[in-house]
This record gives C-alpha cells, sequence and structure tokens, in this order.
C-alpha cells in the first residue's frame, strides 16, 4: 500500500496538476492570438459586405476582405458629446473590454434599457464608407439581450441615415435551428429600404407580426423573443440614449469632415 | 419572475430535454434502462445531481471564471473561461463525491438503493453538458436553479419512459439480429422523434 | 496481449459504440453533416492517444485514492488542448460542434480505455488501443454522418451530390435526415447488419418459452 501515502499523493497531485497547467496554459498563451485576430477577421468580413462594399464577403479570400476594411473609415463616436471624436484610438479600442470597465462605460436608465444591457460603452466605434465628402454609408455595432443570449451585429444605412442597407448579425447563442434565423438571408433582406425615424424624426421601427413597411420588419414565426430581442437592441442604439442624437445632427450636415 | 422560472423549466424537460433533443447522457441512458425500478432509481439521482451542480458553477463561472468575472478582486482584465472543462467537471465530482458522503451517513437506504449509479454520473456527458449550456446562456443564480432542476426532471422522464418501453419490448417478436441493443437504439430515435414536436412551442 | 489485435479488435469486435454502447452522446449528435464527424473523430483519436499514453506512463504512480480524479484531470486539459487548437485553426467547425468538443471530457470511451486498460498495460499497447478504439468510433461516425449529409442536404463535405430541387434538380433534400433522431435509426440499422453477419454479438433473449422448453424436454 505504500503507493497511497500522504505524501506520494501529495507529489503526484501536484505534480500532475503543475503539468496539466503548464500543459493548458502554454497552448492557449500561444493560441489566443491566433484565435483573436480570427475573431477580428471575421467581424471585418461582416463589416465590409454591411458597407456595400462586396456583395458575397464570406466569398472573398481574408486578403480580400483586409484591402477592402482599409478602405472604410473607422471614427470612433462619442456617446456623452453625441460627435466624432479623435480621443481614442480605433485602432486599439476595444468595445466589448471597455463595456465591462466602470471608467470606460455608462450605466443605462432602466426605463431607456430596450435592450437591457444594463451599461454600455460611452465610445463606440462605427464604420463610413466616405466618396469625396460625403458618407455614402454608415455602418453601426449594435448589441443587446435576445432570448438566451447577447446579440451583436451591424446595421447599415444610407447616406441619408435613415434608410436601412441591411442588418448582419455575427454573434449569439440562441437556439439552433430556431433563434438562429435571425441570420438568415431571407429575414435580413427584407430589412432592406426599411427606414428607422418619420418626417418628425421619431423612432418608428419595430418588430412586428404582419408587418407593414416602411417602418416594420416581420417577426418570425417560433422565434419571436429572439426577434423581438433584435428589434429592441435596434430601438436602443438608434434612439436617445444611443446614435439618435448623432444621427440626427448628420442628416443636417452630411460630412464627416470635421468632429461633427 | 416566477413565470420565467417556469418557463426555464419546462423548456428545459420538453423542448430542449438532453436526452432527447441533444442526444446526452445516452450511454447511461441505454445501459441503464432495461427496468423501470433502476431507471427511476437513477432519474431521481440526476434531478439531484443536476439541481446542485448546475448553480453551484454558476456561482463559480460569474465569480471566477467569465471574462470580468474576477472584479471583485480588481483583476477585471482576466479571462479565465478556458478553464471552465476542468472546473466544471472538478465541481461535479466533488459534489457527487459529498452527495455520497451525505447520503452515506444521513439517509443510508437511499445510498444503497442508488449503489452505483451515483458516482457513475460523474461521467454523464449530461450533467457536464447542462453547467456547459448554462455558461453558455449567461443565467443568474436563481434561473440557473430552475434550469438544473429543468433538466434534471427532463432527464429522469426520459429514461423512465424508456425503461417501461424496454420491458415490453423484451417480449415482442424482434428479428434476431435486431434484439435488444437495435431495437434500443430504434424505439430512442422514435421517442426522439416524438420530442422534436416540442420544438418551437413557446411558453 | 499481441499488438495487432490490441488495435483491431475495437474496430469492429469490440467497437466502443455499437458493443460496448459507449461514447455515444457526442456522437449522435455531430453527425449531421460529414466535415464536423470527421473532426469530431480526430479529437476523440486524439484525446484517447494522449491519455491512454500519459496514465499508461503513470500507472505505477498514481494513488489509489485519487486516482478517478487525476485521470479526469488529464483527459479534462488534453480535451482543453484540443478545443484551443480547433477554435484557433478551424474556427467554423468548431462553433458547429460548440460544447460537444467540451463534453469529449465525459465521453464514456475515453474513461473506460483508461481505466480498463491503460491502468494495467504498457505504453505502446495503450497507444494502439486509444487509436483503435478512436478509429472504432470514427468507423460508425463517418458512414452516420455521410448517409445524413447525402440525404439530408444533398452534399458531402459540402460538395453538391444529390442536385437539390432548389437548384433545378430533382431530389427534395429529406429533412429527417438532419435531425438527431435520424442517427439513432442509422446505427440501429448498422448494429442489425454487423450482428447479421457477426452472430456472435446477437443477443439472447432473457426468457424461453413454454412451447420451447416442453419441446426440449420432450
Amino acid at each position: 500500500m505504500s503507493k497511497d501515502t500522504l505524501g506520494r499523493t501529495l507529489l503526484v497531485a501536484t505534480g500532475v496538476a503543475l503539468g496539466c497547467a503548464l500543459m493548458v496554459s502554454t497552448t492557449v498563451y500561444f493560441l489566443r492570438p491566433i484565435q483573436l485576430a480570427y475573431a477580428d477577421l471575421e467581424r471585418n468580413r461582416i463589416v465590409v459586405e454591411a458597407a456595400g462594399l462586396a456583395p458575397a464577403a464570406s466569398e472573398l479570400s481574408d486578403r480580400a476582405v483586409v484591402a477592402l476594411f482599409v478602405d472604410l473609415q473607422v471614427r470612433i463616436v462619442d456617446l456623452e458629446t453625441d460627435q466624432f471624436t479623435d480621443d481614442v484610438d480605433p485602432q486599439l479600442y476595444d468595445q466589448r473590454a471597455a463595456s465591462n470597465d466602470p471608467e470606460m462605460s455608462v450605466a443605462i436608465p432602466e426605463q431607456l434599457d430596450l435592450a437591457r444591457l444594463g451599461s454600455r460603452a460611452r465610445y463606440v466605434p462605427v464604420y463610413l464608407r466616405v466618396e469625396g465628402e460625403r458618407i455614402e454609408r454608415i455602418v453601426l455595432p449594435v448589441h443587446g439581450q435576445g432570448m438566451w443570449s447577447t446579440i451583436y451585429g451591424y446595421l447599415s444605412l444610407e447616406s441619408d441615415f435613415n434608410t436601412i442597407t441591411g442588418i448582419r448579425i455575427y454573434e449569439h447563442g440562441e437556439t439552433a435551428g430556431i433563434g438562429d434565423r435571425i441570420q438568415a438571408p431571407v429575414w435580413q433582406a427584407e430589412w432592406i429600404g426599411r427606414r428607422l425615424y418619420d418626417n418628425d424624426g421619431e423612432l418608428r421601427f419595430r418588430i412586428a407580426r404582419n408587418a407593414t413597411p416602411p417602418f416594420e420588419v416581420d417577426s418570425i414565426s417560433g422565434a419571436s423573443v429572439t426577434a423581438e430581442g433584435v428589434g429592441n437592441l435596434v430601438r436602443y442604439w438608434l434612439g436617445e440614449h444611443g446614435y439618435g442624437p448623432l444621427l440626427t445632427r448628420l442628416r443636417a450636415s452630411g460630412t464627416a469632415a470635421e468632429g461633427q | 419572475m416566477t413565470v420565467d422560472l417556469l418557463n426555464i423549466v419546462l423548456r428545459a424537460m420538453f423542448v430542449e430535454n438532453l436526452a432527447l433533443a441533444f442526444l446526452l447522457g445516452m450511454c447511461t441512458y441505454i445501459a441503464v434502462s432495461k427496468r423501470v425500478e433502476t431507471a427511476i432509481g437513477l432519474g431521481v439521482a440526476v434531478i439531484v445531481v443536476q439541481t446542485i451542480t448546475v448553480p453551484v458553477n454558476n456561482l463559480i463561472n460569474r465569480y471566477l471564471l467569465m471574462p470580468g468575472a474576477l472584479e471583485w478582486a480588481g483583476l477585471g482584465a482576466m479571462d479565465l473561461s478556458y478553464l471552465r472543462l476542468v472546473v466544471f467537471i472538478g465541481v461535479i465530482a466533488a459534489m457527487i463525491q459529498i452527495l455520497e458522503l451525505t447520503l452515506a451517513r444521513f439517509f443510508p437506504a437511499l445510498h444503497h438503493a442508488l449503489g452505483i449509479y451515483l458516482p457513475l454520473l460523474t461521467v454523464n456527458c449530461a450533467i457536464l453538458g447542462a453547467s456547459l449550456f448554462m455558461a453558455q446562456r449567461d443565467y443568474v443564480f436563481v434561473e440557473s436553479v430552475a434550469y438544473g432542476f429543468g433538466v434534471g426532471a427532463g432527464w429522469a422522464l426520459a429514461i423512465v419512459v424508456f425503461a417501461a418501453i424496454r420491458e415490453r419490448l423484451r417480449y415482442s417478436d424482434v428479428p434476431e439480429d435486431l434484439q435488444g441493443l437495435g431495437m434500443a437504439f430504434i424505439v430512442t430515435g422514435l421517442l426522439a422523434l416524438g420530442f422534436v414536436g416540442f420544438t418551437g412551442l413557446e411558453f | 496481449m499481441p499488438y495487432r489485435r490490441t488495435f483491431l479488435d475495437p474496430l469492429i469486435t469490440t467497437n466502443p459504440i455499437t458493443v460496448q454502447i459507449l461514447g455515444l452522446c457526442s456522437a449522435l449528435a455531430v453527425t449531421s453533416s460529414l466535415l464536423p464527424a470527421l473532426i469530431m473523430s480526430a479529437a476523440v483519436i486524439a484525446v484517447l492517444a494522449f491519455s491512454n499514453v500519459t496514465v499508461s506512463l503513470m500507472r505505477t504512480v498514481i494513488p489509489r485514492n485519487i486516482r478517478l480524479i487525476l485521470q479526469m484531470t488529464l483527459i479534462a486539459s488534453a480535451v482543453i488542448v484540443v478545443d484551443e487548437i480547433l477554435k484557433a485553426f478551424a474556427p467554423d467547425v468548431s462553433r458547429t460542434l460548440s460544447v460537444f468538443v467540451g463534453l469529449i471530457i465525459t465521453n464514456c470511451i475515453v474513461l473506460s480505455r483508461v481505466e480498463a486498460f491503460a491502468m494495467q498495460n504498457d505504453v505502446r499497447s495503450s497507444f494502439l488501443d486509444g487509436i483503435g478504439n478512436g478509429l472504432g468510433y470514427s468507423l460508425i461516425l463517418i458512414p452516420v454522418a455521410s448517409v445524413r449529409e447525402i440525404f439530408g442536404s444533398g452534399t458531402l463535405l459540402g460538395y453538391p451530390l444529390l442536385p437539390l430541387v432548389s437548384e433545378g434538380g430533382w431530389y427534395t433534400p429529406n429533412e429527417l435526415f438532419l435531425l438527431s433522431p435520424s442517427a439513432f435509426f442509422i446505427i440501429g440499422l448498422l448494429i442489425w447488419w454487423i450482428r447479421a453477419r457477426h452472430s456472435e454479438q446477437v443477443e439472447q433473449p432473457g426468457y424461453t418459452l413454454h412451447s420451447q422448453e416442453d419441446q426440449e424436454v420432450a
């Protein structure tokens, strides 16, 4: 029974623990950068597609995505002043990390919190397709609670900052086969041409059963909670506490020239 | 809130039944379902284990492993989620061990009845799977209790129903080569098909 | 035990899925198309080989009282490594496989072989046993996944095989094959076929009919 002495047990246990810890940590240490780089690439692919630079970004090679992505202007929006700002470097900024950092995020008042986020980052990167002085397309990151998970996506708008040119969902944990229909091209195609605000500047966009254009998109039967979640997060981000004021300002001027 | 919780339980039991919709815990499911009595015993064990391990793992995930979880220790930037697998399985093994000791000390009759099935649950995919799904969905503590109970109850339901059918099957005229295991698979397939009917149901 | 038998037995004679009834969980859920099944098979073979070899190397020093948790730690670590590698180099498939790679930890095959074989045998045999069982597992997964993908989507590994009606062809995909119950049916039929050819695997009924008994007595 000498195998079972306390000393022996502790020695082997510690040895195995250390060995495994070393193995796992080393692997993660070396692989994490690759994983993150891939995640970034995938996000950029979606942004490129949302900006209308490529019809089917999934067909593009990685190099093509990077090349097209460079054509887009990344600007940081300060949601406290509702203006573009250069205070934060877009290349280094991580919106998700900022959302969890109390210094860099803002609590959302309960009655405004349609996306059930609790808090959101103060600075948000947006992507602009600029031709000369005019902003042709703006791609806005949006996220919020679905039925089971946080849904992340991009909403892209025309140069009138009102008409939707597309929605892309790039991350979610909704029910496979049911909730993931928010990623289906058929549903997303319905969004094209819909408008967010009416002539008085009121946010009229919503997800509804038996939707009527131009302000409504059909819910998804069997996945209505998930679809509602998408609708709510869009309404939050495009409302007063999100990009609403910025878009109002841009509609008045239409240029990206100064920090306007 | 109560309605949400009830929702979670019902979804876990039917729409997302671990045994018949996700096909987790199949090894034990097929191996231990020859008699209804043993199936019930195992089912009860599963319910208890799930209702304990899922919330415990939820706490650990929230306050130790998630990205940003170590906020309270001033280490908000750390992301230990890659340790989830090891930690969860360790917690499950420990909880089952503790449960076994508790039962042996305070409820010896029950302990004897469950016998070997309790330690066997350590490697039941459904137990680990439930914790992993819970982590993926970011439940709060109360929700995870409801979820743990729901998945346990769903799994128990599935195995008892299956055992009842198998007991009858023993006396049916099944082709020789299909007897036993082959038939068990096909019957499970039919049960699973039945449960597919629950998808899309919203409570 | 001769090395050849150690390696060949788990392929059919003692196949982990159809004979030992192990490793079912993941086998059924990841087989709706061939690619995830192939990746899953590779992952399982890798983990089996690693854990069998490591446990076999340590079998003389592992104390009995912490045996189980030590094995699980080794297996879990191997699975994490495989999972991270997949997430880095095959991220799309990794997303499809989601929690199931993690569930390899509880894959009955791994723990069972470690306990039943690696703890008592030398490194080389353990390695072969690990690979053999992994291959036996793949031997069931691959046909199931292939059938499900061909009849469920008309493709194999993404390449169109049966022309779909939606693309101007004649084949309407049978969606039953995309649902998990179909995996059960296919494995059930596979078992039927295997037992028809290997009658030693057929299970005897646990009872005899009165009429048979009377005849035997007479």
